[in-house]
């Protein structure tokens, strides 16, 4: 329990490696229906801290508009638990401007094979020009956790 | 008690899946309001009913806004021109949770007095609040006859996010 526990599985959780998964997709205003697969296939289980969704105009990354306009659900496909209930813009799961993170207190795990599916979505914008791109990034950001006998110890 | 209990209604807490709760509604600007009739509204009470088997705690409230330009058919256009902050001056919300008949804050009060800045646009719960399945708030939002600096014309797009985390109770998992 709590941000960084000590066991995992019942098994003491000897050190951590800093990972993350991102992936990266051009939703154009108006387009609806993308769907994202974040997959970990790797062998240590990944201990998961943050989500960090980033959308902006294509070639301006500090346009902050498209994340008022690019929406986002998440599912975790082996559980079939939603993250986010609806289509939800990404400025709403944010702390704020400076914080650009949704912050998971107590970290969720995926182990291997296991993956959560992000749909994207967006507002039709007619300040843009029709079918302008926008650049999402979805990151999820966190620890693969070695759990005993395992050790970073040598010799 | 606490950030992360580690019990809830006396069953161990086995894991947290982090869930995210969103509505959305317009205000109009004043202009339009008359005509519109959105001085005072509602986010959708569906919106904000908990619909999972697993409670939810919550552990913050973000709102933001974004403004559309009424003039057009389908009001979707995104322009802002102002900060956050502005937009969040501009609405004054009541926040009541429906099934304990409880209200959240005393009077109407104005987004960017209930978030720590600009910075972070989060009105935080250090202790969280539980939803179980059924219950939901209801919020509802009213211009602000204060702001200044919002353009008359326009329409306000309200957005309002609980996040926090579903529980995994022991022997549920």
């Amino acid at each position: 329990m709590g941000r960084l526990p000590e066991s995992f599985g019942g098994r003491q959780i000897t050190y951590r490696i800093p990972h993350v998964i991102t992936v990266f997709a051009q939703a154009r205003f108006g387009q609806q229906g993308i769907v994202l697969n974040l997959e970990h296939n790797i062998d240590k289980p990944f201990e998961i801290h943050r989500l960090i969704p980033l959308a902006f105009l294509h070639g301006t990354p500090t346009n902050e508009n498209a994340s008022y306009e690019i929406t986002l659900s998440l599912l975790d496909v082996t559980r079939d638990q939603p993250l986010i209930r609806g289509q939800t813009p990404i400025a709403s799961l944010r702390r704020g401007l400076s914080i650009k993170t949704w912050e998971w207190g107590e970290p969720l795990y995926l182990e291997r094979s296991e993956a959560f599916q992000a749909t994207l979505g967006s507002i039709q914008d007619t300040f843009n020009p029709a079918g302008a791109l926008n650049d999402v990034y979805l990151t999820l950001e966190g620890f693969l956790i070695i759990t005993s006998p395992a050790t970073d110890r040598r010799g | 008690m606490g950030r992360l209990p580690t019990s809830y209604n006396g069953k161990r807490v086995s894991y947290r899946v982090p869930y995210a709760m969103f509505s959305e509604c317009y205000l109009y600007g004043t202009s339009l309001a008359t005509a519109a009739g959105l001085v005072v509204n509602q986010f959708p009470i569906e919106d904000f009913v908990h619909t999972e088997d697993k409670p939810f705690e919550i552990h913050r409230m973000i709102p933001a806004a974004a403004e559309l330009d009424a003039e057009v058919d389908h009001p979707v256009v995104i322009r802002n021109t102002l900060a956050q902050m502005t937009y969040l001056q501009g609405a004054d919300v009541i926040i009541r949770d429906n099934a304990k008949n409880v209200p959240m804050n005393k009077d109407a009060t104005t987004l960017a007095a209930l978030v720590r800045g600009q910075a972070q646009q989060t009105w935080e719960w250090e202790d969280p609040y539980y939803m179980t399945r059924g219950e939901g708030m209801i919020v509802s939002i009213v211009a602000s006859p204060f702001t200044t600096g919002i353009d008359p014309d326009v329409a306000i797009r309200y957005m309002l996010t609980f996040q926090g985390f579903l529980l995994v109770l022991e022997g549920e998992g």
